[in-house]
């Protein structure tokens, strides 16, 4: 189950909290912090495809500059 | 309290976006994944990634905050590294094709006997040129130079040629017809201090995405006063984000270069204390006549706005917007360029033009001002540029023609010098050429995919197929299709080795994985060869040990080989071949390599461990100081210079000094060369009956010929396949919808692709881009000796095509 962190840009700063209020309303996605440069968030996904899929949905959010990429990380979690 | 697995990657991950928020995260200490700073494999802007490795395979990618590149950030391409390595069909056997046109797999002894004795043959009976040698932009610089040294001091042949020739030629030309010497003046540094960005020929936004995200924030932090200008006869992600788009017609560049210039001279944007440091001279290379600027002025008056403006296809007014804009006194100004300047007819033309905008301004040798070509490939500038791998090069900026260049790298390759070839044979297409003809028998094809690159590619597809080929790759391509010989290479961090990018920077890659089990390295694939075909031809090397800070040379033994066994051998000898020399990187000691996120940006001629180069090439230490305010930037490890370190070390004057010292600059020592030239057509503009312009390029998805993005499936599924964008207006005409099967007609080849309608287009223009080695447009495109650039690159950007609805 792959795992991802990233940075949501808002396109406007000043509605930083309120694009981490809509994210928090996301299953698979948790808020770790909303700084200077953006809003933090941890992905998991069931598939690559499932993740894909969440984050081109919130690339797509009108109050959304840019979806920024932070970690990706594939390795099999059987042991978990 | 015991934490999960799954909960310390998240751990991991969050603190990864904290920091690049700009909040405070701790990355936990992970004993479960070790992570090595390794380069990007993809474009030659230089990301430095994390790589995460559990179990001997890469599992994790994060960008490495501490790259001045890109400060932590990665594109879509980088955060897929893991899954270039892991395709299903990797090759991993070497594999010799039979008579009925199948292939068997071989075991490597049998692969390289066969390889060393059928080109030991050839040479013997045929001569030197009878083989030859075809790499990449891809290829680490180690590989590189092993390869130079086999085919010109070992075999002694110049028949070496890079897929960079197709790339960056343009760029150097520019380079040495304004300076003298190759490479751009600045660095990334200056993004953050441009007040205007001209980009002109790059889809930056999805070719560079990081890049273009430094563009971005510049201008998010100062909207009012930074202005972003686009040139491209396409609408796209890069020009939808410009304050002013100029959409030429397909062709023009040369014209509105000139028009920019003219409004640069007419309304008095000209810096005239830093004009002292130029001269303004007709033409290309050294065959035009000095001239004054009162000339310059007269030759520019056919260029006013008013007079070309129709031609280009954009009004007269945008014309001196752009020039005011870039112009603008006291502010700084960048420019930016990559395939749709290089890849034309006129591609030196235009970078000389992009050149004399920045020298006319004094926009050069400040902060955020330098005119800057974007570099395609990870090694374009490291393997090809610098180290010399075409087939006029040697290593460290040096001539095959030129007798005392010879002698100094036979002696530092510890080979008679007699051995080298006395003169180049000829250029990438020129050599696909001989070899159609039987001129050249035996070619190896590494790290490369000219059976989907190269234009015209049936042609040189069949001569391909035709000769002794031998293709070294890491997956299955239609140019391994093609091949007599298949080697398996390892990939990335499978293999160590250093590569130099578009700012004069060099990063070292480490090993972090076995290759998959049956590949082999390239540089040890060069290796065996080597010693196989020299012992075939009786050829000795002398193998030396290279002291790699003093540089004192002992020579041990004398083999049948390169003469160095490692990449950190081969390194060395390296540096010693740039020593002294302007792309001095004998500072650039593995150990700094290793240490430094970021690298080391040549010139580099000190050893010192925090010394890592130089950002602000031909200006002095005092010019420095005065001018931009500091003589060096630190970094969290090491510092580069705002000065130029070769000029300091040469004792060159200053404050400016453009002490290039190429041929084409005779006559013009220690200035730049402003260049008079005349606009002009690329070689196949349409006509009445092929009447489309098609221009080809990337998607942001893929890279080059797809070989390794389309084995991710994320990219894949984003971009499978290969479409033509029509505009709006062209489709209406030809009655086509979104979806519809089109038939593309050159006088080359003809292909059929499905319709993708929209306003990207320019009229009378499509676009395909050329990653789908199912559908290749090169088929199409023009090879023809006309259509090359002044440095011998083919037009890919405009040939002319008829479409047909299916």
């Amino acid at each position: 189950m792959p795992i991802a962190s990233a940075v949501i840009v808002p396109v406007e700063n000043e509605n930083r909290e309120m694009v981490a209020e809509r994210l928090r309303r996301l299953s698979d996605v948790e808020v770790s912090g909303v700084g200077a440069k953006g809003v933090a968030i941890v992905l998991e996904g069931e598939s690559i495809d499932e993740m894909k899929k969440l984050s081109r949905r919130i690339a797509d959010w009108d109050e959304v500059l840019e979806f920024q990429l932070a970690y990706l990380n594939w390795e099999d979690l059987e042991d978990d | 309290m015991a934490i999960s697995r799954r909960n310390f990657i998240k751990a991991t991950a969050a603190a990864t976006a904290l920091s690049m928020a700009g909040l405070p995260g701790k990355v936990l200490a992970d004993e479960q994944v070790s992570y090595g700073r390794a380069q990007c494999r993809f474009c030659g802007t230089g990301c430095a990634v994390l790589a995460g490795v559990r179990r001997g395979k890469v599992v994790s990618i994060r960008g490495d905050a501490d790259s001045p590149v890109n400060f932590g950030r990665l594109c879509q391409k980088g955060y897929s590294l893991p899954h270039i390595m892991y395709g299903q069909d990797r090759l991993t056997s070497p594999m010799v094709r039979q008579a009925d046109g199948s292939y068997k797999k071989v075991g490597w002894d049998e692969a390289l006997d066969l390889i060393a004795g059928k080109f030991a043959a050839l040479i013997k009976t045929h001569g030197p040129d009878s083989v030859a040698w075809y790499g990449s932009g891809q290829n680490t610089t180690q590989e590189a130079f092993a390869a130079n040294k086999l085919f010109k001091g070992i075999i002694g042949t110049a028949n070496l040629e890079g897929n960079p020739r197709l790339c960056m030629a343009s760029a150097v030309g520019g380079y040495l017809n304004t300076f003298g010497a190759d490479e751009p003046a600045g660095s990334y540094d200056d993004f953050e201090m441009a007040d205007c960005f001209f980009i002109i020929g790059s889809n930056t936004a999805e070719a560079h995405p990081i890049l273009f995200r430094r563009v971005v924030n510049r201008k998010t932090a100062y909207p009012d006063e930074v202005k972003v200008i686009v040139v491209d006869p396409r609408s796209n992600a890069t020009a939808r984000f410009a304050d002013l788009h100029l959409k030429i017609n397909a062709g023009y560049d040369t014209h509105l270069l000139n028009a920019i210039a003219h409004v640069l001279v007419e309304e008095d944007l000209v810096d005239h204390e830093h004009l002292k440091h130029c001269v303004l001279r007709k033409g290309l290379k050294n065959k035009g006549a000095f001239v004054d600027f009162a000339a310059y002025k007269a030759f520019l008056a056919d260029y006013a706005p008013d007079k070309v403006a129709g031609d280009i296809g954009v009004r007269a007014a945008d014309i001196r917007t752009a020039a005011r804009w870039f112009g603008r006194k006291g502010k700084a100004a960048m420019s930016l360029w990559c395939m749709g300047v290089n890849q034309r007819t006129f591609g030196v033309h235009m970078n000389c033009q992009l050149n004399n905008m920045h020298l006319l301004t004094g926009k050069i040798n400040k902060p955020g001002s330098d005119s800057l070509s974007l570099t395609g490939q990870p090694n374009a500038c490291g393997g090809t540029r610098e180290q010399g791998g075409l087939t006029h090069l040697l290593p460290g900026h040096r001539a095959v023609a030129n007798p005392k260049h010879r002698a100094e790298i036979a002696e530092i390759w510890g080979v008679p010098v007699e051995r080298l070839p006395t003169k180049p044979t000829g250029p990438t297409m020129n050599l696909f050429h001989r070899l159609g003809t039987g001129e050249v028998k035996a070619m190896w094809i590494n790290t490369t995919n000219p059976g989907q690159s190269l234009p015209n590619a049936s042609v040189h597809r069949e001569a391909m197929k035709k000769a002794f080929t031998v293709v070294s790759d890491v997956y299955p391509t239609r140019t391994t299709e093609l091949a007599s010989v298949i080697l398996p290479s390892a990939m990335w961090v499978e293999r160590e080795g250093i590569m130099g990018q578009t700012d004069r920077r060099s990063q070292f890659t480490p090993k972090l994985v076995e290759p998959v089990e049956g590949a082999r390295t390239d540089f040890w694939q060069i290796a065996e060869i080597s010693k196989r075909i020299a012992k075939k031809l009786g050829r000795k090397t002398d193998y030396r040990v290279i002291d790699p800070m003093s540089g004192k040379v002992k020579k041990t033994r004398s083999v049948h080989g390169l003469g160095f066994e490692t990449e950190e051998e081969a390194w060395n000898e390296y540096r010693l071949a740039t020593r002294h020399q302007d792309v001095d990187l004998w500072g650039a000691t593995y150990e700094k390599l290793k240490a430094h996120a970021g690298g080391v940006q040549w010139p580099c001629p000190d050893t010192s461990f925090d010394n890592r180069g130089t950002a602000k090439r031909y200006v002095s230490r005092a010019y420095a100081g005065k001018v931009i305010g500091s003589a060096k930037r630190n970094y969290k490890t090491g510092y580069v210079t705002l000065y130029d370190q070769h000029l300091e070390e040469k004792g060159l004057a200053g404050p400016i000094n453009y002490y290039g010292g190429h041929p084409f600059h005779k006559g013009a020592e220690s200035k730049a060369i402003i260049r008079v030239l005349d606009a002009g057509l690329d070689y196949e503009m349409p006509d009445a009956e092929y009447p489309f312009v098609l221009n080809t390029g990337r998607v942001t998805e893929h890279w080059h010929t797809g070989t390794m993005t389309m084995r991710v499936r994320l990219l894949r599924e984003i971009a499978p396949a290969a479409y033509v964008e029509v505009c709006p207006a062209d489709a209406r005409a030809l009655n086509l919808a979104s979806g519809d099967e089109l038939k593309l007609v050159s006088r080359r080849g003809e292909i059929v692709l499905p319709v993708w309608v929209t306003d990207r287009a320019a009229p009378g223009m499509v676009f395909v881009p050329w990653f789908d080695e199912n559908k290749m447009i090169n088929l199409l495109t023009v090879d023809d000796p006309k259509s090359w650039s002044g440095a011998a690159e083919p037009d890919y950007k405009v040939c002319a095509v008829r479409l047909e609805k299916v």
